[in-house]
């Protein structure tokens, strides 16, 4: 019987003390000796220009700063997502051209690992966050355009169309190089045969962007022991 | 005392018609500013939780956003050389519109921000796929819904929500309310086992096995106002509690039920019911998110389920309605020179026994007083039910069931029983010393215990509290473990 009483007495008791806390919760104090953190709105800010601050190592967009992009394609092979494409170009000096340098922020997971990769520190991360768009083709905040460089931002109609026409050339060079083998005799070193025939299978690889990249890196060490080859 | 349903019922109407119309206005405005009310609960809801919880809550879906630019892009389209008559006649039907909702959103997205959360979500559910699983049994699946929330809402024709605002006032109000809010049993049972969802049906059993156990206390404390204010009908409790025995006398705070002494032990008692009829937190097993993913409306998607929730919240305005009237005074203002001021006709006592023939008649500005009394009393006890959603964990089912059967109904039963006993003891004090003194007596009383109890709840809610004193309570609630339930 007295068991009854105290029970209805612990209920009642424990309820309150619990809807103390609560209430004093309720009018915004600071309470529980473990609590260190509240939770903060987000002013909706969406650049640095805003007064916003943001920490010292943050990792925002990618950016290519100055002139210093030698075409190495360290970053795209860095890259866990394949986000980078870069395209090189042999002018007619002879100098390395770099015609393309996508970088599609929607994909970009903001790893830095191609900020570490690049040899000239040509590619950095600014502290821009805002990406935010109606449509996911509004290209100008989105993919990296390297208009100073003289380079320009493929189409994915003209990243195809280019695509094709190496492969036509490099079958057209295969062709030739078949045809010319066995219209002239048999060249006495096998090797600069198979160096031509290599020559072709390295052209394709790199530029395919639907392509995984696993037939890129069999083609680098190639490509290594090629360096003057036209094609890398 | 006439009210509408006598107005409607001996008015000569051309045709039948018009009184079924005239009916339904009448509910339709009454169902639609409580379903408006409970939208709106939905919002302090989030809004409570988020506070208890030290977070934001909802705070982006403010007017200017959503209406200010509709109706920016109507002007700007109209103001446009080549647009067409109508385009421009609703950019200058609108125009006029944008100074005072801007002003508005400025005030609003102040007080309340994210307020139009609710209209948000009520449209999003709206356009919700309605999907009905393969096997459910298709009629009673669709029918469910609508039994509950049909129930919730059919309490809301007896609340008094003023002296002269009410649908109807039964002789038999309150026991009205009781039988009809017990039909939401009916629903929750098919939605149970229409949806052909084993967790489902299991969410909806034990829902209805804890909403028909509740059912008792509930009527037990029912009982008891019933006996303490010696009618059914909300109205006269209302003005029982009020307590107008001649010119000038009555109409205090402490003289509402609440402070009656077994009244007082039974407040605690009805809610603590009233809080398991919503299956609300702590008694929301049939709905446990974390157990039976969501119940008995497990399957319900879009529309439907948000009907469910409309029944919730509607059942606990009822309820907390409910609660008012039996213990708070209804409509009443609690300050007694006030409430005299207000009449505008005077009520008429019987001079042998002293008791009201006629009931006051208050001016109109009295009456809406009265109405933003009841609206305020209300919604108190509506936050008071958000509070404990966020302080107290969830019951298990035989908890729950122990609860109720082991404490809550034999607390009533002896209040009953003691409030039976105490009006016999009080009858023969009346006649030793005599009826005036002991109404001085009660008077003063229950004054001192009023202020003593608003005292203590002030001392005690006093916030902030120290860190020390939260782990001090904290150990009271540990020290206790899961006492007193099993």
């Amino acid at each position: 019987m007295f068991q009854f009483f105290q029970d209805v007495y612990l209920g009642v008791r424990t309820f309150l003390a619990g809807m103390r806390v609560t209430g004093a919760y309720l009018k915004n104090a600071n309470l529980h000796p473990k609590e260190t953190v509240t939770t903060i709105a987000y002013d909706g800010s969406t650049s640095l220009a805003q007064g916003v601050k943001v920490a010292e190592r943050f990792r925002g967009h990618l950016r290519l700063q100055g002139n210093n992009c030698i075409g190495c394609k360290s970053c795209m092979k860095v890259c866990p997502i394949d986000c980078i494409w870069v395209d090189t170009e042999k002018s007619e000096t002879g100098k390395l051209h770099v015609s393309r340098f996508d970088v599609d922020q929607l994909k970009c997971m903001y790893c830095g690992l191609c900020v570490r990769a690049c040899p000239t520190a040509g590619l950095v991360m600014t502290k821009e966050w805002w990406g935010a768009t109606f449509h996911t083709d509004d290209g100008t905040n989105l993919h990296g355009q390297i208009k100073h460089l003289g380079a320009g931002y493929y189409t994915p109609e003209q990243k195809l169309e280019i695509e094709r026409k190496r492969l036509e050339a490099a079958e057209a060079k295969k062709k030739a190089a078949a045809a010319a083998a066995k219209a002239a005799p048999p060249p006495p070193p096998p090797a600069a045969a198979e160096k031509k025939a290599e020559a072709p299978a390295q052209a394709v690889p790199p530029v395919s962007p639907p392509a995984s990249p696993a037939p890129s890196s069999p083609a680098t060490p190639a490509a290594e022991e090629n360096p003057d080859k036209p094609a890398a | 005392m006439p009210d509408l349903y006598d107005f409607l019922m001996t008015h000569h109407w051309g045709s039948s018609a018009s009184a079924f119309i005239a009916v339904f206005v009448a509910c339709g405005v009454a169902v639609g500013v409580v379903l408006f009310v409970v939208g709106f609960s939905t919002y302090v809801e989030r809004k409570v939780a988020a506070d208890i919880q030290r977070r934001i809550g909802p705070n982006q879906c403010n007017i200017g956003p959503f209406f200010g630019e509709l109706l920016r892009v109507i002007v700007r389209n109209g103001a446009d050389p080549r647009a067409d008559p109508l385009a421009r006649a609703m950019a200058a039907v609108c125009k006029p519109f944008l100074p005072p909702l801007d002003a508005l959103d400025k005030v609003l997205s102040k007080l309340a921000p994210g307020v139009l959360i609710f209209m948000a979500d009520g449209l999003k559910l709206i356009l919700k796929e309605d999907i009905i699983p393969d096997a459910a049994d298709k009629r009673l699946f669709r029918a469910a819904p609508y039994i509950v929330l049909a129930s919730a809402l059919g309490g809301l024709a007896v609340l008094p929500f003023s002296d002269a605002v009410y649908v109807a006032d039964f002789n038999i109000g309150i026991f009205y309310v009781a039988a009809i809010t017990s039909l939401e049993v009916l629903g929750i049972l098919m939605a149970g086992w229409a949806s052909n969802n084993k967790w489902a049906l299991l969410g909806g059993m034990r829902a209805a096995a804890q909403i028909v156990s509740y059912e008792l206390p509930v009527g037990l404390a029912v009982a008891t106002g019933i006996l303490v204010s010696g009618t059914m009908s909300m109205q006269g409790m209302t003005f029982d509690q009020l307590s107008l025995r001649h010119a000038g006398s009555g109409g205090w705070l402490w003289q509402w039920n609440l402070f009656h002494p077994a009244m007082f032990v039974l407040a605690p008692a009805y809610f603590l019911a009233a809080l398991a009829e919503c299956n609300r937190t702590p008694f929301d097993i049939p709905e446990a998110e974390s157990e039976l993913v969501a119940g008995y409306h497990t399957e319900y998607s879009g529309m439907r389920f948000s009907l469910f929730f409309m029944a919730e919240y509607a059942m606990m305005v009822v309820t907390s309605a409910v609660a008012v009237t039996l213990f708070l005074g209804g409509w009443s203002t609690g300050i007694g020179s006030l409430e005299w001021a207000l009449m505008a006709k005077e009520p008429q006592f019987d001079a042998a026994t002293g008791l009201m023939t006629a009931p006051p008649v208050y001016v109109w500005y009295g009456t809406l007083l009265h109405l933003l009394a009841f609206a305020l009393k209300t919604y108190a006890m509506i936050f008071l039910m958000m509070w404990i959603r966020w302080t107290l964990p969830r019951f298990r089912v035989d908890q729950m069931m122990a609860l109720c059967w082991k404490k809550l109904i034999p607390i009533s039963l002896a209040c009953l029983l003691c409030t039976a006993a105490w009006m016999i003891a009080r009858m023969m004090l009346a006649q030793e010393l005599g009826a005036a003194t002991l109404e001085r007596i009660t008077f003063w009383l229950r004054a001192a215990f009023a202020l003593g109890v608003a005292a203590w709840l002030v001392w005690y809610f006093r916030g902030p509290i120290a860190p020390a004193e939260v782990v001090a309570e904290e150990e009271v609630i540990a020290s206790a473990g899961s006492a007193p339930l099993p």
